[in-house]
């Protein structure tokens, strides 16, 4: 049987049976070229390797990673009380949103929960300089609530750990959803996003901040929400 | 309560190889990327049919593939008739180890195979993927994947011979 370039290529893939690898073989100690061929093969792959294998190793652009987190469905948020929370917020009348990121204050502001050190009059907590930290209600609500109870005027969806181990916390809040993490003995924000707020440039579906606050809260979680148990001893334990 | 983040979790890891399949698709990074989108839209609007327990990964490198095909190709195809040849098809690929002319012979010598062989070589080749794996991403008879493997391979061999 002679040994064409097709057997050769899956010979130098090891994609041959036992049988063909023998015929290859066999034929190998007759045909030196044969074993020029895969050797051949072998350097075009390393060549190939060599091209594109350093995209690898790349940082990937965030665009990517947040394209995964940001078109999360939310038919896929566990917690039932979520669900109807989101559904909630889908009844109201329609509203844009947008992201926020942790750094904004002005949205933070205008919720009236949430206040930055910058506010004048204010003393400057020790290691937060442009850290927006929950205050008033919405501090004793992230403190002392246990998640999935309706309240107002701050209502804990979950609790979670994120990958550093901090304890955080999803809340609503009238149109607003974020999530607060524990740092020392304060609540930073570290996502936010407002239900009325329009500029920004990036148009949400009305009603769509709790759905994508739960699609953060679940990349951020790498085990999972706490579950009731858990949840109170870290409250008890002022999640630390 | 429990919230499920496999599959996000999946295409997160997944990312870098994704990237990868893509530069090589459309010989271009930044397009690349383009095309990653895409894929992770697609992937994520269709969850419901990719079944737990099975590859993630085929499962998307597969919609990655269809996409370049159906969406992306023709388009490219005609913006590239107006370069120049020898502009090359740069791949942003930072090149510490390379020069940029072995970048530059690769990228024309894989830019002259056809579609289907130049698939079939970055799957098995580049993505290490056996010729079955190859075949049910392309969707082809593991035979035919096997003959235009062979045969990409052996033009690309010619091709970069001849280019130095």
């Amino acid at each position: 049987m002679t040994i064409n370039r097709e057997m050769l290529a899956a010979y130098a893939e090891g994609q041959l049976n036992e049988e063909g690898r023998a015929l290859v073989e066999a034929a190998m100690i007759t045909d030196p070229s044969l074993a020029e061929t895969i050797a051949q093969h072998r350097a075009l792959r390393e060549r190939l390797q060599a091209r594109f294998n350093p995209v690898l190793t790349m940082p990937v652009p965030d665009k990517l990673a947040d394209a995964v987190r940001a078109s999360a469905p939310r038919a896929q948020i566990a917690d039932l009380h979520m669900a109807r929370a989101a559904k909630a917020e889908k009844m109201r009348s329609p509203s844009f949103t947008r992201w926020v990121m942790g750094g904004s204050i002005a949205a933070a502001l205008a919720i009236g929960l949430v206040i930055g050190n910058q506010m004048p009059g204010r003393g400057s907590p020790s290691g937060s300089d442009a850290q927006v930290v929950a205050q008033g209600a919405l501090d004793a609500a992230l403190t002392t609530q246990p998640a999935s109870t309706a309240q107002k005027p701050v209502n804990v969806l979950l609790s979670l750990r994120d990958a550093e181990g901090r304890y955080c916390r999803v809340f609503q809040a009238s149109d607003t959803a974020g999530i607060a993490c524990r740092d020392g003995d304060r609540w930073a924000i570290e996502r936010l996003q407002n239900g009325k707020a329009s500029q920004g440039g990036q148009y949400r579906q009305a009603g769509s901040e709790v759905g994508e606050i739960m699609a953060a809260a679940q990349a951020m979680a790498s085990k999972g929400a706490l579950d009731p148990e858990q949840e109170q001893a870290a409250l008890e334990s002022g999640w630390k | 309560m429990v919230l499920s983040t496999d599959f996000e979790d999946g295409i997160v890891a997944l990312l870098p190889r994704l990237r990868r399949f893509a530069a090589g698709l459309s010989r271009n990074l930044a397009e690349g990327d383009d095309l990653c989108q895409m894929t992770i839209e697609r992937a994520l609007r269709a969850r419901t049919q990719w079944a737990q327990g099975t590859r993630l990964d085929s499962w998307m490198y597969r919609i990655m593939r269809n996409l370049w095909i159906d969406e992306i190709r023709a388009k490219t195809r005609r913006q590239q008739t107006f370069l120049d040849e020898e502009a090359g098809l740069a791949v942003g690929v930072a090149a510490e180890q390379e020069s940029h002319a072995e970048l530059a012979y690769v990228d024309r010598a894989l830019a002259k195979l056809p579609d289907e062989q130049r698939e079939a070589v970055l799957l098995v080749m580049v993505e290490g993927y056996g010729y079955q794996e190859a075949a049910d991403i392309i969707g082809c008879p593991v035979g035919t994947l096997s003959s235009r493997f062979a045969r990409g391979r052996d033009a690309l061999h010619a091709l970069l011979e001849g280019a130095e």
